[in-house]
């Protein structure tokens, strides 16, 4: 679990918001909404990093407690777009994923190597292993970020905008997916986004920063969302 | 499957790199008589012949290094000017007398000085296009640092001095070898060590910083390994410029991959190869033309750079 208490989230000691009481458990899909620019993302990444503060508790250990690589097994963060590297293969770049457990000298161990090819199979994306990850389309890039973070094993997952830069129908399609996820292998999703009508089915559990307050909201029921009024407060005018 | 890519490249870099070792230690000659002078074989061909190895090896590693840490495949030691900082450090040694410390010894604290500064400034400039010409810029004030020094500097100094920057192979002697040697294994010992750090840091510093990557160490790894690389060379065998930048690219675009270890071993053999080709080429024709060093890595390098140049802005 994932814990915030009185977390405050600030770039070069300016305020970005305050989350004042939030809790991350498994199994669950958290929507975390607002404006460009509120501090999302940065939001999102300051959950990645070991630093000082106490109010933000990771499985019940205070974020200056953990190691950077024991960190990296718990959490992952996926952006919107691939690393552009020319001559990184999907699988390769899967591997990468094991990183934080140790990687041999001699090349990626079995269990490596059987993880890469379980979530190529839970993609349905086992005939691009060969390809470079300039060589995807938009759709299938955003599924090799998540793959990557899927070989991470870890329990949070962090996805930014994963739907920026997909159609219609692959946006379906990537949807179903992390509620498959989240699912069948019982971890927290937070999932930062704009797309709210493509994502509706999944809106369970839905905060948004309200920027004016300098806090971070939670809706306390589904039906308060969303209102008119509610659209107006997170995104303005 | 992919292993297939860079295997053929391997053993074809392997099989130039076996014939133009053979080619440069002969000096493409065949009089053979020089194998019973101990002199002529032990002072002056293996030495010259070990430091091609050597010296392209570790100069197109460092090049690696550097394309991975400022993640821009421009980079390498002479166009970022770290070979300046090496070369100003030799020119306070050469030219002010005071090579008592050890004229590699202050190349090293050149390159580490010069390597610091362009990375603090690369933590401001993000752009590809700024940070080289912000290398250029500072490898401009280095130089005007070296004019000063070459002004006040006693004459036979300067000429040790200029004909040191037209880089040669000729000088390296049985010590250098020893530096040289242990320089070498200490820097493959310590990419190797963290070559899988590498090949996440490759996929950009954010990637790599959510992965665990001990991102502040490795940078500085960085910075130590390639400015002892590059300050060795550059004391022994004077600035050789584009083996650093132009190799790597080379590599990169044979073995199709981003895996650290793999471009780091090919960078070195093609490296050796492509310097022990420069050399053994300056060998054959020595009593037709004197070329210097510098001037035959430039001649193949540049249009080799040139054309990467085209490629990345198609």
């Amino acid at each position: 679990m994932i814990e915030f208490r009185k977390y405050q989230l600030k770039i070069a000691q300016k305020l970005l918001f305050e989350v004042s009481d939030w809790k991350i458990e498994a199994g669950n899909i958290y929507f975390l909404l607002g404006k460009n620019g509120c501090g999302k993302s940065t939001f999102l990444r300051s959950l990645l990093q070991p630093n000082d503060t106490d109010t933000l508790r990771i499985d019940g250990k205070a974020m200056r407690q953990w190691h950077p690589k024991e960190l990296a097994q718990k959490i992952a963060y996926v952006s919107s777009k691939l690393p552009q590297n020319d001559y990184t293969t999907v699988f390769d770049f899967l591997l990468l994923g094991r990183y934080p457990y140790g990687m041999s000298l001699f090349g990626a161990s079995e269990t490596a190597r059987q993880r890469v090819a379980e979530t190529l199979e839970l993609l349905h994306i086992g005939d691009l292993g060969e390809r470079f990850l300039t060589q995807l389309s938009d759709g299938q890039q955003q599924l090799v970020a998540i793959g990557r973070a899927l070989v991470q094993e870890v329990e949070y997952l962090l996805l930014d905008e994963p739907t920026a830069f997909l159609d219609y129908l692959n946006k379906r399609k990537l949807w179903a997916l992390i509620g498959q996820i989240c699912k069948e292998r019982k971890i927290a999703i937070v999932v930062v986004t704009h797309d709210l009508e493509s994502a509706s089915d999944l809106m369970q559990n839905i905060s948004y920063v309200d920027v004016r307050q300098k806090k971070l909201v939670t809706l306390v029921t589904r039906e308060q969302f969303p209102t008119e009024e509610l659209l107006v407060e997170i995104y303005g005018e | 499957m992919h292993a297939l890519r860079y295997r053929k490249w391997l053993i074809l870099g392997g099989i130039l790199f076996v014939l133009l070792l053979v080619f440069h230690f002969f000096s493409w000659e065949t009089d053979f008589s020089f194998l019973h002078d101990d002199v002529l074989l032990y002072s002056i061909r293996l030495p010259r012949t070990l430091a091609a190895i050597f010296c392209g090896a570790l100069l197109a590693l460092s090049g690696l290094l550097l394309q991975i840490l400022f993640s821009n495949i421009l980079a390498g030691p002479s166009i970022l000017g770290i070979s300046s900082g090496a070369s100003l450090g030799v020119a306070l040694a050469v030219l002010l007398g005071i090579g008592a410390v050890g004229i590699s010894t202050v190349a090293f604290l050149g390159a580490v000085g010069y390597s610091m500064v362009l990375l603090l400034i690369s933590r401001y400039v993000k752009s590809t296009t700024s940070l080289l010409l912000a290398g250029i810029m500072l490898s401009s004030f280095t130089s005007a640092f070296i004019e000063i020094l070459s002004v006040y500097a006693q004459e036979t100094r300067l000429k040790f001095f200029t004909l040191w920057g037209m880089g040669s192979l000729q000088q390296v002697g049985g010590s250098a070898l020893v530096i040289f040697s242990i320089v070498f294994l200490v820097v493959v010992a310590k990419v190797l060590w963290i070559s899988r750090d590498l090949t996440v840091y490759a996929q950009g510093e954010d990637f790599a910083k959510n992965l665990g990557v001990p991102i502040f160490r490795l940078r500085w790894l960085i910075i130590i390994i390639t400015s002892l690389a590059v300050a060795v060379c550059t004391a022994f065998c004077g600035p050789i410029a584009f083996i650093g930048i132009a190799i790597p690219n080379l590599v990169r675009l044979f073995f199709k991959t981003t895996n650290t270890i793999l471009l780091a071993f090919g960078s070195m053999l093609f490296g050796a190869t492509f310097l022990l080709l420069c050399d053994g080429l300056i060998l054959a024709l020595d009593e037709k033309l004197i070329l210097p060093l510098n001037a035959m890595t430039a001649l193949f390098g540049v249009p080799f750079i040139i054309w990467i140049i085209f490629k990345q802005v198609k």
